[in-house]
Formats: structure tokens, sequence, C-alpha cells
């Protein structure tokens, strides 16, 4: 409502009214708004209004789920290949280096028991492990809605119409349009398709604030992560539909992953392999 | 706006957009989401001395609470044969009440114009199925029989006489029919049936416990005459007190006995990706898939 | 005093001594599979207590029920009293329920709808004020209704 006497006086051409899959007829909850804006100029130019779902835009900011999401996103792919050697791994060792009784000396058997130096490890950390889970559907889904509910409230998150094939590859511009459009430290860009070509592609391998992210590499690390969120407006449609499809979904979102469905599966996963015997470790 | 402000989550929201930016660091649990377990100190711990004495100390049998050693309390108590003695052999059927039938309806979930199968009821997602723990379809119950408005031709495995009464009140045409373990399996998820490739199976006859419930026309029964059927629906409706409708709402065929699938002959092969039904051309394939056999089960 | 003066006799008379017993079947004695949870060699899944399945039975409440200790022995020498009351099904406490619920698998946990089932009628309990849902939000003693609300289930379901 606010934004739309906004553009009246401003003077930008017609609000983009999308009509929003299965959105709530409840009078109360509102449709959160975004400008719709181009890349073309420095100057920040309003080429409308666009509406937004409110069940992927306008949910309540539950930080604690985002936290398990971050959390998540840093910890599953942490791999410990340290391995400390105990007394039977270390080499030799097999003698017994003095007798038993009357030399007062310690009571010991091996040269590579845990008390000596250079002996074996009692309870030393044993690799590899890993910190791998997964994170139910339903808390990932709902911290992608989280974070971009963030990034919108904070008028973070921005609208363009096209990111690809940009005339202006020059690094000075890209520096002045998100300086003057108060973008803050870092930019992520993010389109639905995964090349993207022409000035922005040209600024973004000069830059390192300046990134560019497919709309299937979406994660709640990444929108936290940089300041301003800019999303072409391709994106934003897909990423919509992708989401909404999900919650919407009729299978449970708490799927399970039991070992015995996947145990057949994950044993012959080496039978397509060059040589089955061995299989290239990954 | 004042109205949308009272929800929880706009004044969160409205906080959130006060506040500075949101960065990694600032996401964290709730308060008191995480509480690490106390530590017992090794002073403390009283299970035992050492892990050696540990395992070489008498411990009690599974289950202990009170008792001797010997004679624990659950093994004081005889044996019972109604309790668990049949569960090989005991058949369990998804409760479907008629108002459950009623919400999936009115939401949109089922079209109440076709049939409604186990296949049908499936594709809600509502409802898990395993054939492997002898869970052998549904049971139509009777919760909300007193305002059951649809005119459905539904198919459920067992189906008690409220149920059955509520459905023809309204119009309706109800069967109960046999779903072998290997029928129901196709039944439950036909397109991972037919992306394997598996040939439509036949649907087998009854086991001899059950073939008289199904050729019971009380029952409506799969099995049973439909002229019987037809007696029993009037028979049923002077009994419980209704009119039955004039004029038959359901008129489309039913499925043969052992057909698993609605417009699908058994032995024929489906092909989701030319969206083609590829029957059998081979004779003694063909004698094969029309012979009608009996489910061997033990009971 | 009476009561044990009278076991005492019974097994000096029928028994073999105390001593030779109590050496057959010493504290150390009891077999070691009777102390651990058994798990399928083949499949790695747990096996339930056959003691258990044998004895009890779980209702879809939650709560197990027992016969009555005792019910077939000397049954001709008891009163009439005992002789009706012997025939009724006992329920577990509630450490006995949880013991109960451990020592078998999810299987038998879940909650399962037979047609025509004797004791339907006692898969529900009435007038508790325990909590409905568990940690998880799903239902303890009830049976989860498909896209239905809590006051339409309570107005055509008596069953929490």
């Amino acid at each position: 409502m606010f934004l739309s006497q906004l553009m009246r006086q401003s003077g930008a051409s017609a609000s983009a009214a999308r009509n929003l899959w299965r959105k709530s007829e409840n009078p109360f909850i509102s449709t959160p708004q975004a400008w719709l804006t181009d890349l073309e100029q420095v100057e920040e130019k309003k080429r409308g209004i666009i509406d937004l779902h409110p069940d992927v835009f306008r949910v309540a900011p539950r930080l604690d789920i985002l936290h398990r999401n971050l959390t998540w996103q840093k910890v599953y792919r942490n791999v410990q290949m340290t391995k400390m050697l105990t007394k039977a791994e270390m080499p030799g060792g097999g003698r017994k280096p003095w007798p038993q009784k009357k030399t007062g000396r310690a009571h010991v058997g091996s040269i590579r028991q845990p008390e000596f130096i250079h002996g074996g490890f009692a309870n030393g950390v044993r690799g590899p492990r890993t910190w791998f889970y997964m994170l139910p559907d339903a808390i990932r889904l709902q911290g992608l809605c989280v974070a971009l509910t963030l990034k919108h409230a904070q008028d973070d998150l921005h609208i363009v119409e096209n990111m690809q094939d940009l005339q202006n590859g020059d690094p000075k511009f890209w520096q002045d349009l998100c300086e003057s459009r108060n973008w803050g430290y870092s930019v992520l860009m993010i389109d639905d398709s995964d090349v993207i070509s022409g000035g922005l592609a040209e600024a973004q391998e000069q830059l390192a604030w300046l990134n560019c992210m497919p709309v299937y590499g979406l994660n709640c690390y990444s929108i936290i992560k940089y300041d301003t969120v800019v999303l072409s407006k391709n994106a934003l449609e897909k990423i919509e539909q992708r989401l909404l499809q999900h919650l919407h979904r009729a299978k449970p979102l708490n799927l399970k992953y039991r070992y015995q469905d996947y145990k057949e599966k994950i044993l012959n996963e080496s039978r397509a392999e060059e040589n089955p015997n061995m299989p290239p470790i990954v | 706006m004042s109205q949308a402000l009272r929800s929880a989550k706009e004044r969160a929201l409205q906080i959130v957009e006060q506040a500075s930016k949101i960065r990694i660091q600032d996401a964290r649990d709730n308060l008191g989401a995480r509480t690490s377990g106390r530590q017992v100190r090794k002073a403390n711990n009283q299970m035992g001395h050492t892990q050696g004495a540990l395992e070489r100390a008498a411990k009690p049998p599974l289950g202990w609470i009170w008792g001797d050693f010997f004679r624990p309390w659950q093994r004081m108590f005889p044996g019972e044969k109604h309790f668990n003695a049949d569960i090989n052999v005991r058949r369990e059927y998804i409760p479907l009440s008629l108002i459950e039938l009623t919400r999936l309806i009115d939401l949109g979930w089922i079209d109440p114009s076709k049939p409604i199968d186990i296949s049908t009821l499936c594709r809600t997602q509502k409802f898990q199925i395993n054939p492997n723990i002898r869970q052998y379809g549904f049971d139509l119950t009777e919760e909300g029989a007193d305002s059951f408005p649809y005119a459905i031709d539904i198919e459920v495995q067992y189906a008690t006489q409220s149920a059955i009464a509520a459905v023809e009140k309204a119009g309706g045409r109800i069967r109960t029919s046999y779903y072998d373990v290997n029928a129901l399996e196709a039944a439950i998820d036909p397109k991972k049936w037919f992306e394997k490739g598996n040939v439509v199976p036949q649907r087998k006859a009854p086991p001899k416990t059950l073939i008289g419930y199904y050729m019971d026309a009380k029952n409506r029964g799969y099995l049973a005459d439909e002229s019987d059927i037809e007696n029993n629906r009037i028979n049923l409706a002077n009994i419980r007190g209704y009119k039955l409708p004039d004029h038959e709402m359901v008129t489309e065929p039913l499925k043969t006995v052992d057909q698993v699938f609605h417009g699908i002959p058994a032995g024929s092969v489906i092909s989701l990706a030319d969206k083609k039904l590829y029957s059998p051309t081979n004779e003694i394939h063909r004698e094969y898939y029309s012979k009608q056999v009996a489910d061997k089960q033990y009971s | 005093m009476f009561k044990i003066g009278l076991q005492t006799a019974q097994t000096s008379l029928t028994r073999t001594p105390a001593v030779l017993s109590s050496s057959a079947r010493g504290i150390a004695n009891i077999p070691a599979h009777e102390y651990h949870i058994r798990f399928d060699q083949q499949s790695g899944r747990k096996r339930p207590a056959q003691d258990v399945l044998d004895r009890f039975k779980r209702l879809n409440n939650g709560m197990w029920i027992h016969a009555h200790a005792g019910k077939n022995k000397l049954r001709y020498m008891k009163d009439d009293k005992w002789q009706k009351t012997s025939l009724y099904y006992e329920t577990c406490t509630k450490e006995q329920c949880q013991m109960l619920d451990k020592l078998v698998t999810p299987f038998w946990l879940r909650p399962k709808h037979y047609p025509n089932d004797p004791y339907q009628a006692y898969n529900v309990r009435h007038g508790i004020d325990s909590p409905r849902v568990d940690d998880k939000g799903r239902f303890v003693r009830e049976r989860r209704k498909v896209l239905l609300d809590d006051s339409t289930s309570s107005r055509y379901f008596n069953d929490c």
C-alpha cells in the first residue's frame, strides 16, 4: 500500500501484479513488495513494483532455524583425516625391552607403549571422522525462506529485470553502482541460468566482493554472508516456484533416510565402475 | 497495517526491520534449546569401580524391574494365546473414516466423480500402506456416517454396515474387494511399478478365510452376485429406514475380479514415456494372465 | 510365620535340598543372552523379547496388559471370587510399560487397526491429563486423523 503510493508520486511504470500461487486468502497477511530496477546505469531507476509471495518472503524470522542451517552448512563437509597410531600400529616394539622384575625399572612390555617417547597414542584422534548429517527437508526449506525474509525486511533484497548481456563491464562502473545504491560491502547476484555473460561476468571476475550464483546454488549461508542479494526476475519466479512446490507437496516433509532402504543402492554403487573391485576413493 | 502488526510474526519482523544488518554471527539458537547433560564426575560415578568389575558382575535379565533374578516380574505371568500368537496371520487395515473421506473430497484431494480405490487414496500421500507387514488395504469406518454427502463409487477392503449404509444412502456404490500382496504393491504406487517395467499383476482370489466375507452380498463383496447385492441394498435401506435415490447415480462398469487398475487388463506392460499399454500377444502369456488363481496364504 | 513354615515344609518334602539348588543357580549363572538385547545376525535389526510377546499385549494407547499371575494354577482349590477375577486382564504400571516398550521393536509400538478386534474398546482411554503429544508433536494415545482439526476430530471420534 505504502509502496504503491510512493510509486504514484515517483511516476514509475505500472506495477507488475503477479498472481501468487496458493497465496493465503487471509486479509491480515499483507503481500510484501519490492522495487523492480535494472543494472544499466549507476543511478537506481525504479521500473515498477513487484509482488512477492508472503509464504517465502514474509515468514516468521526464526533465527534459530537459520542458525541450524548455517551450522549444518559449515559442519557437514568437515572431514578429519588425522589418525594417531596406537601401540600396535607403530613399527617395532614386539620385544620386551628388559626383564619384568629385578631391574629396578618399570615393568614394560614394548618400547611403543604410550608412556614411552615415540610410543603409540592411547586415546588419540582416530580419523577419518566426518561430521556429516542431513538436516530435515522442512528445516532447510524454512531456513531459505527465513534468510530471504530477513534480506527483504532489511531492504537488502533487490529485484532487477535482467542480468545477462549487460553492456558495461568496467569494475569502476559496478563499484559506483553498488555504492550509489547503498548496497554494502558485498553483493550476490542470483540468476536462473548457470551461465552468465556480458558486463556482469567481466566485472565479477575483477571484483572479489561481487559474485554470481545460479538459483540451484541458493543457500542460507551465502544469502546471509553477502550484504546485498540481487535477484533477477526469472530467478525470483523460479525460487518461488521451487520453494512453494516443496512447501505444498503432498509427501511428508520429514522424509526418512534409513540405511536399510538405501543399503542395496550403496553396496552396489561400484557396479557401474570400470573396475568393480577397486572403485575410486572419493 | 495496524491489524497485521498484531501477529507475532509481524511484530518480530518489525524488530528485524529496525535492527542492524543480521550477519552470520547473529544467528543463534533459542535460549535453552540445547542443554548439555550434567557431567558425572568419576568420584560420583556409582555405576561400578572398573570396567572389568562391571563386565563380570551379575546383571539382571532383560526387563527386570523387581523380583528374583531367576524369576523376574515379566516372567511371572502366564502366556496368553489371544495376545500376539496369531500376529503372522492377522490382517491389518488402515482405518479410513467417512469424515476423513469427506474432508479429502472437500479439499480437492480426491475427485468424487471418478471411482475411488487404493490407488486414488494412496495418491493423496496421506496414507502409508506397507504390504510387507501384512497391511491389506483400507477399512471404511463409520465415523461421520450421519452426514456423508457424496455419491461416490468406492472400493475398499473392509467396511462396516453403517459405512455401507451411509455411502448407499448418498447414492453411491461401495464394493469390498481383496488385493493380494503383489497387486497391493502395484496399486499403492503405480508409477513406481510401471517405471520398473513390471507387468500389471492379476488380482488373486482371496484365501479361504476371507472368501466367505467377499462372497457375502451383505458386505458388498466383489465376488457376490450383483442381483444379490441389489436386493441387499434395498433391504439395508428398509432396515435402516432411509430412502434410496430414484435413479442410479453411479453407472460406470466395475472392475473385473482380477483387475488391479481401472481400464488396464492384467498382463499388460505400461510405458509412461510413450503413454502406451502393451498387451501380451503370446497365447501362453495371455492364458496365464486370464486364469483365476487363489492366493496361497496359509489363512 | 505360618506361610514361611508351610513353604519350607513343601520344599523339604518335594524339592531337592536348598543347598544343592542354590549351587546350581549361583548369582553369576544367568546366561549372557538373558541380559542383552538381541539383534538379528542377517539384517542387524533388533529382535523383540519373546518372553514379553508371549505374556503381554500392548494396546494402541500405549498401555500394556497381562493375565493374572497364577491364573492356571490350582484353580480347583481357590474360591469363587478368585475364579472370576483371575480371568480379568491387568494393566501394567508406567515403569513397567516403559520397560516393555524398550524390549520390543517399533513394529509392536505402532498403533494397529484390525476390524472386529475384541480389544477395540480398550484401545482408547479417557480422562487422562497427561500430555496428548510427545516431544515431537506426535499423538501418544490416539490415531492421527487425516486433514482434520482438533475440534472436528473430537466431534466425530471418541478416542482421546
